[in-house]
């Protein structure tokens, strides 16, 4: 049975100029336009009050998973930890709405605001993994290097057994602001 | 901690300030005087430390925000002030020890400094000095002033603080409203480029805003500061809810426009009122640590006075007719304290497109120190342009450069050390710019030998620290009908400018003794300008020569500033200078063909209604307007004194500011607005309880009561005091204003708002309009 994380919502808050270089601009230029910083922050704001992250984990043993789900970087690793992480399902609403209402200027920023917010989130709990278990691996996703990303199916619905997300045959999750991430441990 | 430590501590990383004091405290059902605290309860003080260490906080301030003897006594606490100030060092060190910095923190003492209040500069420097002097000697890393909104009174509490210690880091903050000009006038730039000189370690602002009204008034101030920057915003306006005052702006999105600061370039990150412990740690974990950014910054030299900044490029025309020498009626009038043709020249050459004014008062034996500052007064009281002090004796210098506000032009130094280091060391400590003259102790004949002199000169500006863009040389324009060759002059401006220094003649002395002086100096000008010059001092009266001027600056591609739009209304412009005899002289005219109700209501009153709408356009600060409505009033109390009984009034006003508060400064503006919009104002004074304003209402009966509260600690008083007018059937117009009143906090508290005295004015008349059209 996977545990449950549920992160600060300053755990997801992404630093503006990496979200803001994910939707094409220079943050160092733009804070001088006072107008567009307003409606960044306001957007940044809006976003954050939508989200409910949660981060569904589990650690085991590397012969516990499947040959297809182990990448060949955890060589040598005795344990891993896989986890799902997630913004979900109001900020696609709120990120459709825009879209709906022909505002992609306001979708656009959220989309990147979101998938930079969801990547502080992993990095956040990353950090909180290492303090736990030591030496480990890279973080490794599905989709990456030879693992198929529709393991995902595998990650989501047999290891961690999370309801809240609909795992697309594609691989793709509902919602859409979710990553599937492993590290694996030497100890 | 010493400076040097702590500029490299600044080259390392943003630093996190703490949050608000006064607004936790009273959060915590503390109210009065928060200092006292020190005293009586340390451990209340101890624990807000404490949990702003926790939070994240780099610098800790000490809870000595009002600190100072003026302050403390009028809150009834003076003879506290040692204890207060003691103690607060020694609660901030048991709360955070050593692992961080530990901020004496000083602001306003509640009164301006002459000439809009009635402290002197040197009182108010020696009551900095004094809580200097406790916080320092009790173990501060360092001091931060903060909160003020005249240049002059932090000028005063700068130096004060640097003459008790040169190594003390120091951080000096003034407060701007949305359009970046403090309520005296002040822009952001013209603070930025007097504080760029002035021995600070840090140039930052606080309060009155909130995070995104502060960003892009912070923005000007990364754009023109040289030095390492600070910011602390208010955590929004304050609102009531469930009886309890909040601020609106919430630790996540203080956080969010925090990193915004951090982007355009700010050193130091915190939060004013409104702000607590749990804004600074949502904003140090969201930030974390950040590397100061770099910042493009203006490097152009400006000079400025309280409320005009001039730049001296493309060209600085110094206006050259304040000069007392050889003109005996200006001198005598300076003698006698008698400023008023100063004054109108002061304008004139304004009007005529002087960048800044030189000031001469003539021969100096005959004067004092006295003259030079009451000089300096005068025209800061009529917001004059920047000023070139043209001042020999060094006390007289000193006297003038102390009290005046703003970066002034000093003219001049000779290139001999002693007389150029006195200089030097004026420029260095009061700020501004130093016009230097080749020369040692005889003129030199030929450019070369001018050029050699102006380079020896530099290496001893550079030795002693100045940037060289703070200098203006002089050439030497020498008279041609003394036989003198005007390419001597032309020539040392092109070495000069060849070797990218500055210049700036004297240029009425070429033409003295000759006819035709307006044509000479013209062409000469022309001439100058192609070789490079920067700046002269002329006689802008001379158009031959200004539209030469102008001339020659479009051949190279350049145009003179035009000076700011004027006030086309002869009579609005008498009253905005402050010309009273003039006023009066007008209103005796005017008898001759109108009544005296005529001439109250339809011409001063309409006049007064015109100086409004330019300060609510911008066009003229509240210096203007306060002068505005003391030059007017005497008019219009001779006015009513014809009128005797007759005499129309619009209404009774009853001011107070609440119990608690001790803020006055606001209040008297609003009273000096009203009164001389026609209404009788009965000002019952300061921390008035309500109670008190209620038997003041029984015995004035006035039509509207004015309530002022500037803390968010006594803003609930006008609550009280609405409550307790209300219930005892009082029917009048209540308004409420001051820096923690808002318009929703009003509202909520069945009470009118006012932000200024100008719109106080309007809703009084529009109250007393509908009062009278109801009753009649």
């Amino acid at each position: 049975m996977a545990q449950v994380f549920r992160p600060e919502k300053v755990n997801c808050m992404p630093d503006k100029k990496i979200f803001l270089a994910r939707a094409g601009a220079r943050y160092s230029m733009l804070v001088k336009e006072h107008g567009f910083m307003q409606r960044v922050n306001a957007l940044f704001l809006q976003a954050l009050s939508q989200i409910g992250p949660l981060v569904f984990h589990t650690t085991v043993s590397i012969d516990q998973l499947p040959n297809k789900v182990v990448p060949r970087v955890f060589d040598g690793a005795k344990s891993a930890t896989v986890f799902l992480s997630t913004l979900g399902e109001s900020i696609d609403q709120l990120i459709n709405n825009y879209v709906n209402q022909g505002q992609t200027f306001e979708a656009m920023i959220l989309d990147a605001w979101a998938s930079e917010s969801l990547e502080t989130l992993n990095e956040t709990f990353d950090h909180k993994l290492r303090e736990t278990f030591g030496e480990g691996t890279m973080r490794f996703s599905p989709g990456y290097g030879e693992i198929d990303v529709r393991m995902n199916k595998y990650i989501v619905k047999e290891l961690l057994n999370v309801e809240q997300i609909t795992v697309l045959d594609s691989g793709e999750m509902v919602p859409r602001k979710t990553t599937t991430c492993m590290i694996g441990w030497y100890k | 901690m010493n400076r040097t430590a702590f500029r490299e501590l600044l080259t390392q990383r943003v630093l996190f300030l703490d949050g608000g004091y006064g607004t936790e405290f009273f959060k915590k059902g503390y109210k009065g005087a928060v200092e006292l605290l020190n005293v009586n309860e340390p451990r209340v003080v101890e624990e807000l430390q404490r949990a702003y260490a926790e939070s994240g906080s780099d610098i800790i301030l000490t809870n000595t925000f009002s600190a100072n003897r003026i302050k403390l006594r009028s809150m009834g606490i003076e003879p506290y002030i040692e204890q207060i100030n003691r103690n607060a060092v020694k609660i901030a060190r048991t709360a955070c020890g050593r692992s961080k910095l530990v901020f004496g923190d000083m602001s306003s003492t509640g009164i301006f400094v002459e000439p809009f209040g009635t402290l002197s500069f040197d009182e108010a420097y020696k009551t900095f000095s004094e809580q200097a002097t406790l916080l320092i000697e009790s173990g501060v890393d360092g001091i931060i002033v903060e909160t003020m909104s005249d240049l002059k009174e932090l000028k005063a509490a700068v130096l004060a603080i640097r003459d008790v210690s040169k190594d003390i880091p120091v951080i000096a903050h003034m407060t701007f409203e949305a359009d970046g000009i403090s309520v005296t006038g002040t822009s952001v730039e013209i603070f930025a480029s007097l504080f760029n000189d002035i021995d600070v370690d840090v140039v930052g602002m606080n309060c009155t805003l909130e995070p995104k009204e502060m960003l892009p008034v912070f923005k000007r101030l990364s754009e023109r500061c040289t030095k390492p920057i600070s910011v602390e915003p208010n955590a929004g306006k304050p609102s009531l809810k469930g009886g309890i005052l909040t601020y609106q702006t919430t630790p996540e999105e203080f956080a969010v426009y925090m990193a915004d600061f951090i982007e355009l370039g700010a050193n130091i990150v915190g939060g004013c009122c409104g702000t607590g412990p749990e804004h600074i740690k949502f904003m140090t974990n969201y930030l974390g640590t950040e590397n100061p950014r770099k910042r493009a910054v203006e490097t152009h030299q400006f000079l400025s006075s309280r409320t005009q900044i001039k730049a001296i490029e493309p060209f600085l025309v110094i206006g050259e007719r304040i000069n007392a020498s050889g003109r005996k009626k200006l001198q005598n009038g300076f003698q006698e304290m008698d400023f008023s043709e100063m004054l109108n020249l002061a304008r004139q050459q304004e009007e005529e497109g002087s960048s800044i004014i030189d000031v001469n008062l003539g021969i100096e034996k005959l004067l004092t120190e006295k003259h030079f500052r009451q000089a300096v007064q005068e025209l800061d009281k009529i917001s004059s342009l920047p000023l070139s002090l043209d001042v020999q004796n060094a006390d007289f210098l000193e006297a003038a450069m102390r009290e005046y506000v703003g970066r002034p032009l000093v003219n001049s130094a000779l290139v001999k050390e002693d007389h150029m280091i006195e200089r030097l060391r004026l420029i260095q400590r009061y700020g501004g710019m130093l016009i230097v003259l080749p020369m040692e102790r005889d003129i030199p004949q030929t450019a070369e030998e001018r050029f050699h002199i102006a380079q020896k000169a530099l290496k001893i500006i550079q030795n002693y620290g100045i940037d060289p863009e703070r200098i203006l040389f002089d050439p030497l324009v020498l008279p041609v009908g003394a036989g003198n060759d005007y390419h001597v002059t032309t020539n040392t401006i092109k070495l000069l400018n060849e070797a990218h220094m500055q210049t700036s003649i004297g240029l009425s002395n070429l033409s003295f003794g000759l006819p035709q002086r307006e044509s000479i100096n013209a062409a000469f000008l022309g001439l100058a300008v192609e070789n490079g010059l920067n700046a002269a001092i002329m006689n802008t009266k001379e158009v031959t020569t200004m539209n030469v001027l102008e001339g020659a600056l479009m051949l190279k591609g350049k145009s003179l500033v035009k000076a700011k739009q004027t006030i086309e209304d002869e009579l609005v412009n008498m009253i905005i200078k402050g010309e009273k005899e003039q006023l009066m002289a007008f209103t005796q005219e005017q008898l001759a063909n109108h009544d005296p109700i005529y001439v109250s209501q339809n011409i001063l009153a309409d006049a007064m209604e015109k100086v409004g709408q330019l300060y609510a356009k911008g066009t003229i600060y509240l210096p203007h307007l306060i002068l505005a409505a003391e030059t007017v009033q005497p008019a219009f109390d001779y006015l009513n004194g014809l009128l005797g009984e007759s005499q129309v009034k619009l209404g009774k006003v009853l001011l107070a500011t609440v119990q608690g508060d001790i803020h006055d400064i606001g209040k008297k503006i609003v009273g000096t607005v009203l009164r001389s919009g026609g209404f009788d104002v009965y000002d019952v004074g300061k921390d008035v309880p309500a109670p008190d304003i209620l038997d003041a209402c029984i015995a004035y009966k006035p039509d509207i009561v004015g309530l002022s509260a500037m803390m968010t600690t006594t803003v609930e008083q006008v609550k009280q005091v609405s409550d307790l007018l209300r219930s005892h059937g009082i029917a009048v117009m209540l308004l409420a204003g001051g820096a923690s009143m808002n318009r929703q906090l009003a509202e909520e508290f069945g009470v009118l708002y006012a932000k200024d005295a100008m719109e106080a004015l309007e809703i009084c008349k529009a109250f007393m309009e509908k009062k009278r059209s109801s009753s009649s």
